[in-house]
């Protein structure tokens, strides 16, 4: 197997008080290949975000494997697992909570380095920050400013200069973009896809966002109650959806050109809960190979 | 947009609105023709939503906003027309809720989470339509079922709580109809939503709009929505108005450069269709502002 990350079987289950279940993530495969974007797309509570956070590790798994370059990830220690961590980055949603209000951008981008030990004197990690800072197109005179000082599009930057300091293999982005205004949202995307392009960076990109997904991904996985039921390229999932949840999901999505109106049927169905009584369990979706790399769970 | 010889149902005329120094809205003008959906577009700060605050006259309740100049015409449901920035605070009361009313973002936070949903939807009947608490339940209901609540009997001894984003958002819209308004203002009602439920949301609002004939100011930073229900387009930047139009002409024909660059940055569903890598926006536009 010559993926980059070869995730197999994984779960996750949260017990509630009431002795019922929420079964995040049931038993998912998914590989992602060297400077490829997979895309996991799916509705509140469908487990992507699950996903994210069991695959680096902020959550236990329950059952399966993670493995990233071939190295098995899961039962490692906080300790075994740094040397792996820094080959995996996140950036998250929300570039106003997730940089902390009382350092320096560039000390939250060298901090990283400083933990993995990766610059031994001060002038050899302030080289390596100004290049971060360059590369994610911001000014070097931004080393000094405080997270508050910035636009959210900037911010997000600086997430994505700190993702990159220790020149991960695997950024995992969840919902790295929905929060943007649509015009930084493009800037954002097409900075991401240079890195890609420049460093061979693959992406795990987790989002509700199916226009967003059509223009940046190699792969998409459509999850729904914690299973994957289509996985295959861009073009087969957005060319032949043929679960009728993915086809739901496109259909509902709204496409940004007047001359494309669809008519809509007053639906009023709800997203279903993955939380499940106790003693009882999801079944398990089985997936045929419908066209080479295209999987569809079976109805 | 305004053009024609009816009356437009809203009609701001140089509407300047001041937080201490910052200019909120800059000399604002639009018009909002009866019976249409009129989406006001723009990125964050661009003064959507003081926009729609300014209309509801609750811009300068609890803030340090300053109307500096500007007039607000609103036809009334009697056919007088008013300028709602000259209003009494009493005046306000009964338009509000009942000839202009609004449904926000967050449907949770708009909702009283200590009084059933079918309270709530009753007290704004009751209070502009001045019916018996039993009539107002049965108009909340039929409201309800209009909205397509399942279980709308239910629902009505719920509380916020216990919904769904989707029915809280029905619930909102209930509300917001329950007094048959002339206008309703929708500031980014379905940004909050999962997409197969922004899809229900639409459809309802859009079939909604045709039952009642009521106007609709849908603010939002959605293109994709925009292009889905809006009639007419007025696009924000910066505390002013852009350009102001059709939905058809300005996707098709944007004359101002910004809404060329607003739209050039829009991942449009579809357009990647037989291409096998992704692709970067072409963001040149932007880059290079005429």
């Amino acid at each position: 197997m010559n993926s980059l990350l070869d995730v197999r079987e994984l779960q996750k289950v949260f017990p509630l008080k009431d002795g019922s279940k929420v079964h995040a993530v049931e038993h998912v495969d998914v590989e992602v290949g060297h400077a490829e974007t997979l895309a996991v797309v799916g509705e509140s509570g469908c487990g992507k975000s699950t996903l994210a956070q069991l695959i680096c590790k902020l959550l236990d798994a329950d059952g399966g494997s993670i493995k990233l370059e071939g190295k098995e990830l899961t039962g490692l220690s906080t300790v075994q697992m740094r040397p792996h961590r820094s080959k995996m980055q996140m950036i998250f949603q929300d570039p106003f909570a997730s940089l902390d209000p009382r350092r320096t951008v560039g000390y939250s981008v060298a901090e990283p380095l400083i933990i993995h030990g990766l610059a031994k004197k001060r002038e050899e990690l302030r080289d390596r920050v100004a290049k971060l800072f360059e590369r994610v197109g911001l000014l070097l005179s931004h080393m000094n400013q405080f997270p508050h000082q910035f636009s959210g599009g900037q911010r997000q930057r600086v997430c994505i200069a700190r993702a990159l300091a220790l020149a991960p293999k695997l950024v995992i982005a969840d919902e790295s973009v929905s929060a943007l205004d649509v015009s930084v949202q493009a800037q954002v995307i097409n900075l991401m896809m240079e890195l890609q392009r420049d460093m061979g960076l693959s992406y795990l990109f987790i989002t509700h966002d199916l226009a967003v997904v059509e223009r940046m991904a190699h792969r998409v996985a459509v999850m729904y109650l914690g299973q994957i039921v289509e996985m295959g390229s861009r073009a087969h999932i957005f060319e032949n959806p043929t679960h009728s949840y993915t086809k739901k999901l496109l259909q509902a999505a709204p496409i940004a050109d007047p001359r494309q109106r669809k008519e809509r049927p007053l639906l009023t169905g709800e997203i279903p809960s993955p939380r499940w009584a106790a003693g009882q369990s999801p079944v398990r979706v089985e997936h045929v190979e419908i066209e080479p790399g295209h999987l569809v769970a079976k109805e | 947009m305004g053009i024609g010889s009816t009356q437009p149902l809203l009609s701001i005329r140089n509407l300047t609105v001041r937080f201490g120094t910052f200019t909120a809205l800059d000399n604002l003008s639009f018009n909002l023709d009866s019976g249409k959906t009129t989406a006001v577009v723009g990125e964050s700060g661009s003064g959507k939503s003081v926009t729609a605050l300014s209309v509801m006259g609750l811009v300068t309740l609890g803030t340090r906003a300053e109307i500096d100049a500007g007039e607000i015409l609103f036809e009334r449901k009697d056919g007088s027309t008013i300028d709602l920035l000259q209003c009494t605070e009493r005046e306000m009361r009964s338009i509000r809720g009942n000839e202009i009313s609004m449904i926000f973002q967050e449907p949770l936070t708009s909702l009283n989470p200590v009084y059933t949903t079918g309270d709530q939807v009753m007290e704004s009947i009751q209070l502009h339509q001045g019916l018996t608490r039993r009539s107002a339940k049965d108009k909340a209901l039929e409201m309800f079922e209009m909205v397509r609540i399942p279980r709308a009997e239910k629902v009505l001894t719920d509380y916020p709580h216990q919904l769904s984003g989707g029915m809280r958002q029905r619930v909102m819209i209930a509300m917001a109809l329950s007094c048959d308004p002339k206008l309703l203002i929708a500031d980014e009602p379905t940004t909050a939503l999962d997409v197969t439920i922004q899809a229900q949301m639409l459809g309802l609002m859009k079939e909604l709009q045709d039952q009642t004939g009521a106007s609709v100011m849908l603010i939002t930073h959605d293109m994709g929505v925009v292009a889905e229900v809006a009639d007419d387009i007025v696009v924000m930047r910066r505390s002013k108005v852009v350009e102001t139009g059709n939905v058809y002409d300005i996707f098709e024909k944007p004359e101002a450069n910004y809404t060329r660059a607003l739209l050039a940055s829009i991942p449009r569903l579809g357009s990647m269709t037989g291409k096998s890598e992704p692709e970067l926006f072409d963001l040149v536009l932007e880059a290079n502002e005429r």
